[in-house]
């Protein structure tokens, strides 16, 4: 009896609790749910909902679009490979800064760096790419510079070609990295490493033994925080990109503001969705692995 | 789009309200006194893009002087939204449209405009017979469904600094001295007709194979395919690109700020645009609908619409356009004369637009 009675009290007081996940649970059904389901429906119609023909049925006729297109998986394959090297960049400035902040700066002024590491983040997307146009543009600050230090001359600038997309995405992703990194780097205890260091580990030792296995979520998050939505973008390649910088997104793009193709961008957004949960699938499966060699 | 409506419902009644206080004190006098060629007391609601001529002095202000009428905008935000909002009510307050011959048939198609007598304008005998004399702006019977009132072109550019030949051919483009240096216009259709008057072809119907491999061949000359005014004054500006297509408006601006750039009308022809005037159907102020399509046809609007220092558009009125001082012509890129050979945007099937569309990402997408 006394027992029952202990559960029946526990359940009340838990009551509370399952009504505040319903706002989270809504958001989750609202905004992530009803529209995934509603793009997976949308690939397989035929017409727009805007335009005064309308949708004209269901078909197929998108999905044949999209496999018998040449475009299309070249276009999958750079958006691939552009997100692969940002995601690798950011990873590789992203460790050292996040390192730095988290055990080299004095405590005192750590949220200070934190803040100043992610003020690009706060800053509108249009207003990044637009300035750093404006410094690496030809005869601005940065290709002046660069002449007068003999290295190129002024008109040289990358602007107009994919490294310059490349670019543009590792400065507004990076500070997701640094962020992602400093919350698990920081959670380290100083003493571990005092104690790996007079167990005599040199310092490339202590980071694979100690410092990754403990930083790994962070990373996993980094990861994916930064390859999935580089891989869908498409106002950076538009904007600083050159002729051969086209990536899926613009594709996917100019089926809803040019040809007024809803179904056929539903199917591209679909089809990159289920290649890049695939991609994220075998990095999960990667990094686990790491992770139990590396950590076991 | 339903805000949209939401607003338009709201200026109207706005309006409505103002003017029935306005004209409080003598409603009588207000209805006897509208007699034929006196409007007052009558609104006329146009439907056109903001900042498009007819919202500045020279337009409307100046229409509703002329008839005593009152005239309202209704902004259009994009194409397909106008369809809608006409279809659904629209129609019983809008009673004169801005639309391009792109659409112009589906409008009719779909019931919302209707044909014009053209003998009831003054002004029409005087419009380029290259805008009015196209199939896809009459009904099957030959009468006009839309009066031409403005165009311009997207034609070859180059910046006479760096360029030192005078460029009369698209080929140019092609040319290897020009690799790295091109900017080109990120659309399917003006890319396709550049490539199809290069390679001598029907720019309505060229063969999109060679017109694909043709416009592959200039990538390695492409700096950057731009698609926004700012994408292409960035790059200009910088010295990024020197030669190219581009907007006529731009090239004006350009020219304005002291920049030495060049717009020329290839021999091959250029790609153009226009804008018509369309008739609602069933229009409860046709007759006033009919002086404004007149006016914006009319020498005093044109003239207006050809200087208006912030824009750059050109009018189709001919009689007009001859007359004006060569300054103004200069800065319109019509002097000494207006391209004769202007290849327009007009209707194309879904089949076509779909064809086209593709050709061009598939350019896009090539390593």
């Amino acid at each position: 009896m006394k027992t029952s009675n202990l559960h029946s009290k526990l359940k009340k007081r838990r009551e509370p609790v399952k009504l505040l996940i319903l706002p989270s649970a809504a958001m989750l059904l609202f905004i992530s749910m009803i529209p995934l389901l509603m793009l997976i429906v949308f690939s397989f119609v035929d017409g727009n909902i805007t335009t005064t023909t309308g949708i004209s049925g269901f078909t197929l006729d998108n999905f044949k679009m999209a496999f018998s297109s040449a475009a299309v998986p070249s276009l999958m394959a750079k958006s691939f490979y552009i997100a692969l090297v940002v995601t690798l960049l950011c990873i590789i400035i992203g460790y050292p800064a996040a390192w730095a902040i988290a055990k080299v700066v004095k405590e005192k002024n750590r949220s200070m760096f934190v803040m100043l590491s992610i003020v690009p983040a706060l800053v509108s997307q249009l207003l990044l790419i637009y300035s750093i146009m404006q410094l690496l543009q030809s005869g601005g600050v940065v290709m002046t510079l660069l002449e007068w230090l003999g290295i190129c001359g002024a008109s040289d600038s990358i602007l107009y070609t994919t490294e310059a997309v490349i670019l543009v995405l590792v400065y507004e992703y990076l500070p997701y990295m640094i962020l992602c990194l400093y919350s698990c780097l920081e959670k380290i205890d100083d003493n571990v490493l005092a104690a790996t260091h007079t167990l005599g580990a040199g310092r490339f030792r202590t980071f694979v033994d100690v410092v990754l296995p403990q930083s790994f979520s962070g990373l996993l998050t980094g990861i994916l925080v930064i390859f999935i939505p580089v891989a869908g973008s498409f106002v950076e390649p538009d904007t600083v990109g050159g002729p051969y910088s086209m990536m899926i997104g613009s594709l996917i793009n100019t089926q809803f503001n040019v040809s007024l193709n809803m179904g056929y961008g539903a199917t591209l957004s679909f089809l990159l969705l289920v290649l890049m949960s695939l991609a994220l699938a075998l990095i999960n499966f990667v990094m686990k692995l790491a992770e139990r060699k590396i950590g076991g | 789009m339903k805000r949209k409506q939401k607003r338009f419902v709201c200026g109207m009644t706005a309006a409505a309200l103002l003017f029935m206080l306005s004209g409080c004190g003598e409603p009588s006098e207000l209805k006897e006194a509208s007699g034929a060629g006196d409007f007052s007391g009558q609104t006329l609601t146009v439907a056109n893009w903001q900042s498009y001529g007819t919202d500045a002095n020279y337009g409307a202000a100046q229409f509703e002087a002329m008839y005593g009428c009152k005239v309202e905008h209704y902004f259009i935000s994009s194409v397909p939204e106008l369809m809608q909002t006409l279809l659904n009510g629209g129609m019983n307050e809008i009673d004169v449209i801005c639309i391009n011959p792109v659409y112009i048939q589906e409008y009719y198609q779909n019931g919302v405009i209707e044909a014009i007598d053209t003998s009831e304008l003054e002004n029409y005998g005087d419009l380029r017979t290259d805008l009015t004399e196209i199939d896809d702006v009459k009904d099957p019977e030959g009468s006009a469904l839309g009066v031409p009132w403005i165009w311009g072109t997207t034609s070859l550019f180059y910046n006479a600094d760096v360029v030192k030949e005078d460029i009369t051919s698209w080929s140019a483009l092609w040319d290897e001295q020009y690799a790295g240096k091109v900017g080109f216009f990120d659309d399917h259709e003006s890319a396709i007709k550049v490539a199809a008057m290069k390679l001598g072809q029907d720019p309505y119907n060229p063969d999109l194979d060679a017109v694909e491999e043709s416009l592959i061949q200039l990538k390695p000359n492409v700096k950057t395919y731009w698609g926004t005014y700012d994408d292409f004054v960035k790059a200009y500006t910088a010295g990024d690109i020197v030669i190219g297509n581009v907007w006529g408006s731009i090239a004006t601006q350009l020219k304005a700020e002291g920049y030495n750039i060049q717009y020329v009308y290839p021999e091959e022809g250029t790609v153009g645009w226009a804008d018509y005037w369309c008739l609602v159907s069933g229009s409860a102020e046709k007759e006033l609908a009919l002086k404004w399509i007149d006016f914006c046809t009319g020498a005093d609007f044109q003239n207006g619409l050809a200087t208006d220092g912030n824009q750059a558009y050109a009018p189709a009125n001919q009689k007009v356009l001859n007359a004006l001082s060569d300054d103004v012509k200069k800065n319109l890129w019509i002097y000494p004369d207006a391209p004769d050979n202007m290849y327009l945007s007009l209707q194309m099937s879904s089949d076509t637009l779909t064809e086209w569309i593709n050709l061009w990402t598939n350019v896009k997408a090539s390593a």
